[in-house]
């Protein structure tokens, strides 16, 4: 089983948890439901997974007419899947645009300036309602 | 990732529940019919020509929340991989355990006439070993049972390729968290 983990920033917000709770409750069961089946996935690929170099991925599904995004990179200690950044994408633009951008800094900032922690991850149960 | 405890937690508000039921189709199925055409090691373009739809649909449909399924896309589909397609209404503590337990890369469902073989080797093997008549559903009794069992209001709806039905009577949500979950 893969274990999935959390970008936290430096001020102690978790960057992941945050970006679920803004997402409409059925885009984020579908979110709960591709990770459950991605922990137990040996390998991943296209369509649910894209490698974007750089030592970065992105974990993909479509809600609505909305494609999602989880930008992420593997992570060895403590071992799992880093999720550093969620976001959409539309005809090659990621929204919030720099996404990857972003993502990678996050990930720079955790492997060479200690910026920033990682925590396991769990969808929290007490989003406020986006409907 | 969420646990199983966890998932039960959420399943008790009814608009997780709603989307629970769209995720399971929406994100459950296309695992299900990749793995279902790579066991076979077909191409998608090969699956493409068996239910006469063009490759970038079958990509789509292959892709998590890609494509809006129809019973009529299901069926084709399962009608080229030779396989049953059970659509009923089920308890939501069978569709977390179906959840739980399902994994793309052990999902097998063996079309009709692997099936075939194993239900004759299991008769053959049960003839031998027990003098007890077998019984026998048909499929006119399973599709009784079935209606019969189905006719709650509060009961949820999957949707799942099988090679032999099991049945089980739905239970409405609230029935099942006072007991069962």
């Amino acid at each position: 089983m893969i274990r999935f983990l959390d970008f936290v920033s430096a001020a102690g917000n978790n960057q992941i948890t945050e970006w679920y709770c803004r997402q409409p409750v059925d885009c984020r069961v579908m979110f709960d439901d591709l990770l459950d089946i991605l922990a137990k996935k040996a390998e991943w690929g296209y369509p649910e997974f894209k490698n974007l170099g750089n030592g970065l991925g992105e974990i993909r599904w479509k809600f609505g007419k909305v494609q999602h995004r989880i930008v992420g990179c593997d992570w060895k200690s403590p071992p799992g899947y880093l999720l550093l950044m969620g976001c959409t994408h539309k005809q090659e633009i990621y929204s919030p645009p720099g996404a990857i951008d972003t993502a990678d800094k996050r990930r720079r900032g955790l492997l060479f300036e200690r910026k920033g922690s990682v925590r396991e991850h769990t969808s929290p149960e007490d989003c406020a309602p986006t409907q | 990732m969420s646990t199983r405890a966890q998932k039960i937690a959420r399943l008790r508000n009814k608009e997780y529940r709603d989307a629970f039921v769209g995720s399971q189709i929406n994100v459950g199925l296309p695992f299900q019919i990749r793995a279902l055409r790579e066991q076979r090691q077909w191409k998608q373009s090969q699956l493409a020509e068996k239910t006469g739809m063009l490759q970038p649909r079958i990509s789509a449909i292959e892709a998590p929340g890609g494509a809006k399924f129809t019973i009529e896309t299901l069926r084709r589909l399962a009608s080229a991989f030779d396989v049953a397609l059970v659509v009923r209404f089920a308890p939501f503590s069978e569709l977390a355990d179906q959840s739980e337990g399902f994994n793309p890369d052990t999902f097998q469902v063996p079309s009709f006439e692997d099936d075939l073989r194993l239900i004759e080797k299991k008769e053959s093997t049960s003839a031998t070993t027990t003098n007890v008549p077998m019984m026998s559903y048909t499929s006119r009794e399973t599709a009784q049972t079935q209606y019969r069992c189905g006719s709650s209001p509060a009961t949820n709806s999957r949707i799942l390729m099988f090679p032999v039905g099991q049945l089980v009577s739905p239970v409405s949500y609230e029935r099942v968290v006072g007991g069962r979950l």
